[in-house]
């Protein structure tokens, strides 16, 4: 005997939770999120909760502004507190290259619907984020107005709003295969049992290739790992959250908590499911901090962790149906943003699974596009160079 | 070796002695906990000497941050580097934690484990002026009181859930912690059956084996007893030794004899000595104000919302909470928080035990010169 569904969602990250809740919140159907461990357990509990709106493209910069204000509207469509908080953000600049690709982007953010994105000479940097005083000079930064949120309050808060709902959540399940009949998805097979369902959500981000794969199709997605430590909490000492990509990719930012986050990424990360933490990271990061924020040196460090990103070739995500077979839906291949993405992206694609259409703000994750093109390397080692390669 | 108290320094003295390249890392001075004891510590200076004249290395001040993935690599930071240290065979003697009790206002200033205890005595921190209470196992509070002794504070009494050592001190065996009373510090406790016992001072003597080195080279972390203590179990992915009260050794004076066997049997090619977890019987009056967590102020009954709200799972209740996410990163904690999950009809599943071992400042990280 097999169980029924009107939807099955495998993942229980924020995509799939968040996906349950907008399609429960639009018809009355049988929504089952299956997740492997517990809700979370993937990218979104290992997440860091970091919303950037400043993109490097017109499409994702539009996407990723409309996807903030959607967290904005959170607290009070999910009524809890998720603590988004503008914080700022400061894309920092050590190369004048830098300055000259951040001085041509910032008329296209400033026509978006994007709040107050501006640039600073290197004397500005060093006045509004102090932090980085008596560190490597800064040649200049993009500041925004863009927000932090507490990942796992957001994961949480969809978590309760899918139970009020009736969604099923089914943790510890691992789905082992799709079923499909005729063209047509008509269910998932689980460890015990299977659950016959007509439209089946692929929203596992680092396994959605392993799960594209069990209903047949071929997708170029590829997870790798993304690191992060975390400190012992401080009074706040810093106001923007702060990335910068030269010489090395990395990022930190204090929390509401007190505590500081941060990562520097190797270049040669290899591919594949690696949540295990390894001690170059800290060796890397903790280097990278003391040359660009020394007085980040005193604090104590007092956990690190990993989790994987779902890297697709151009860096945009596949969201929608797929063409073989009918009723397999991908909301997956985030490539890093699926925290900022899926509240949004859930929402629209609720949308478009209730109506059979389209939103427009979907478009550029046309989920076929990589048909016949399965096989293409993703090449993460240069952060600019995935844009300018499009 | 991790580890550098008379347990780490009797193994490495054996170790190195029969031919062994023996590398001890300690992240105090070299002593360890045996620096605090009245009847240890003047012994100290000659183990390190034995051990040294064995021929092992001896580094203090340098703390094992961790075990890092399937290699035999522990990475370790020191006053002026990180190191990646890579070995055949790993000895773990990371001694044990002082382990709260849950009880009504069990955050009150003036209560404090057995090993601060001896610490604050050492240094000259407890006032003589103090009324000092001991509550715990027989073990421990003959522990505290030959501590207290050695440092000439006096003890006004001593309490647990067993028998009491022999002592000249008001003793109260078979008993409960029910409460503490103070607003800002401590002023009392109230024992089930003696009633209201004045005291500034509460020494806990009750221990949790320490266990995440173990549980990073490949051992099951699992729940033994009731209430339960967190035991690694099964086997390691290289050769690991576990001696001390790393594995729930508690006759102080007797560890450094024991670790020496169990060196010398592993030497001969034995197995590693049995684990003698703590039996600890049930000593604290649950109540719902009592901290779980004392580094994110997570109440019991922030475990009871969270269990009626569906997020009574560990993993679930330590994202939904920060119970075991603070500084001490669930070393006082998590065996509390598996106990009252359990008590609530939900099987405990621990945490994954990740790197550093203890907080670490990122200037050390970076190799020391900077920060």
């Amino acid at each position: 005997m097999a169980e029924q569904a009107d939807v099955v969602i495998v993942g229980g990250g924020v995509t799939g939770l968040a996906l349950a809740f907008e399609v429960s919140r639009l018809v009355p159907k049988r929504v089952v999120v299956v997740e492997k461990r517990y809700t979370g357990s993937g990218a979104s509990g290992r997440n860091v909760g970091r919303l950037r709106a400043m993109q490097l493209t017109p499409e994702l910069a539009h996407l990723a502004i409309a996807a903030q204000r959607k967290h904005e509207r959170l607290v009070d469509e999910l009524g809890f507190n998720t603590l988004f908080w503008r914080a700022g953000y400061a894309w920092v600049l050590y190369e004048s290259s830098e300055v000259e690709r951040m001085t041509d982007l910032l008329p296209m953010l400033q026509t978006l619907d994007m709040p107050e994105p501006r640039i600073l000479d290197e004397e500005e940097t060093l006045r509004l984020l102090p932090i980085l005083r008596g560190g490597e000079k800064p040649a200049g930064a993009l500041l925004g107005r863009d927000a932090l949120v507490h990942h796992d309050a957001v994961v949480y808060a969809y978590r309760r709003r899918c139970q009020a709902a009736g969604v099923q959540i089914l943790e510890g399940c691992t789905v082992t295969g799709v079923r499909v009949e005729n063209g047509w998805v008509s269910g998932v097979d689980l460890e015990e049992k299977w659950i016959h369902a007509p439209v089946v959500v692929n929203a596992s981000d680092g396994w959605s290739r392993e799960i594209s794969a069990m209903a047949g199709v071929e997708v170029p997605n590829t997870p790798f790992r993304r690191e992060v430590l975390v400190t012992e909490p401080a009074r706040p000492f810093m106001g923007p959250a702060v990335t910068f990509y030269r010489p090395v990719e990395g990022w930190f930012n204090q929390t509401l908590r007190g505590e500081l986050v941060a990562g520097v990424t190797s270049p040669s990360e290899p591919e594949g499911i690696r949540q295990e933490s390894s001690a170059a990271f800290l060796d890397r990061t903790a280097h990278a901090l003391v040359q660009k924020a020394p007085r980040l040196g005193h604090l104590r460090v007092i956990r690190q962790w990993a989790g994987v990103y779902d890297m697709t070739p151009d860096r945009k995500p596949l969201v929608g149906p797929v063409h073989h077979p009918k009723g397999f839906i991908q909301a997956n291949g985030y490539s890093g943003r699926g925290f900022l993405l899926a509240p949004l992206v859930a929402e629209l694609l609720a949308d478009w699974i209730v109506t059979g259409r389209r939103p427009e703000l979907l478009a550029l994750c046309e989920p076929n596009r990589f048909e016949g093109r399965a096989k293409e390397p993703i090449q993460i080692g240069d952060y600019y160079e995935g844009y300018t390669r499009q | 070796m991790v580890g550098g108290g008379p347990a780490g320094l009797a193994v490495a003295a054996e170790f190195a002695s029969a031919g062994r390249q023996v590398l001890l890392v300690e992240h105090e001075q070299l002593g360890g906990s045996a620096r605090w004891l009245p009847n240890e510590s003047p012994r100290v200076a000659e183990r390190v000497d034995e051990a040294h004249r064995a021929g092992a290395a001896l580094l203090e001040r340098t703390l094992c941050l961790g075990l890092y993935g399937e290699e035999r690599i522990a990475a370790c930071v020191g006053p002026d580097e990180v190191t990646r240290l890579s070995f055949r065979e790993l000895v773990v003697a990371t001694g044990a934690y002082d382990r709260p009790l849950i009880f009504a206002g069990n955050d009150l200033p003036g209560i404090m484990g057995g090993r601060a205890f001896e610490r604050f005595l050492t240094v000259r921190a407890v006032p003589s002026s103090s009324r000092i209470g001991v509550f715990g196992t027989p073990e421990e509070v003959e522990r505290a009181l030959s501590a207290a002794e050695a440092a000439g504070v006096r003890v006004e009494w001593v309490a647990g859930p067993a028998t009491m050592p022999e002592s000249g001190v008001s003793s109260f065996p078979g008993t409960m912690l029910v409460r503490a009373h103070g607003r800002r510090a401590l002023r009392a406790v109230e024992l089930a059956g003696p009633g209201r016992m004045p005291c500034d001072v509460l020494v806990l003597g009750f221990t949790q084996p320490t266990y995440e080195l173990q549980v990073q080279a490949g051992l099951l972390p699992e729940l033994e007893g009731e209430p339960p203590v967190i035991v690694p179990q099964g086997e390691a992915r290289y050769p690991l030794l576990v001696v001390g009260e790393a594995a729930g050794w508690r006759r102080v004076e007797e560890i450094a004899a024991n670790s020496r066997a169990a060196a010398k049997r592993w030497l001969a090619g034995g197995e590693s000595p049995p684990r003698r977890p703590p039996h600890l019987p049930a000593a604290g009056r649950a109540h719902p104000d009592a901290f779980l967590c004392l580094c994110e102020d997570v109440r019991l009954r922030d475990l009871d919302r969270a269990v009626s709200e569906g997020f009574g799972e560990m993993e679930l209740f330590k994202r939904r909470s920060g119970a075991g996410t603070g500084p001490c990163q669930g070393k006082m904690c998590v065996c509390l928080i598996a106990a009252a999950t359990r008590e609530r009809g939900i099987d405990p599943v621990l945490p994954t035990q990740r790197p550093p071992t203890r907080p670490v400042s990122i200037a050390a990280l970076a190799g020391g010169d900077h920060g």
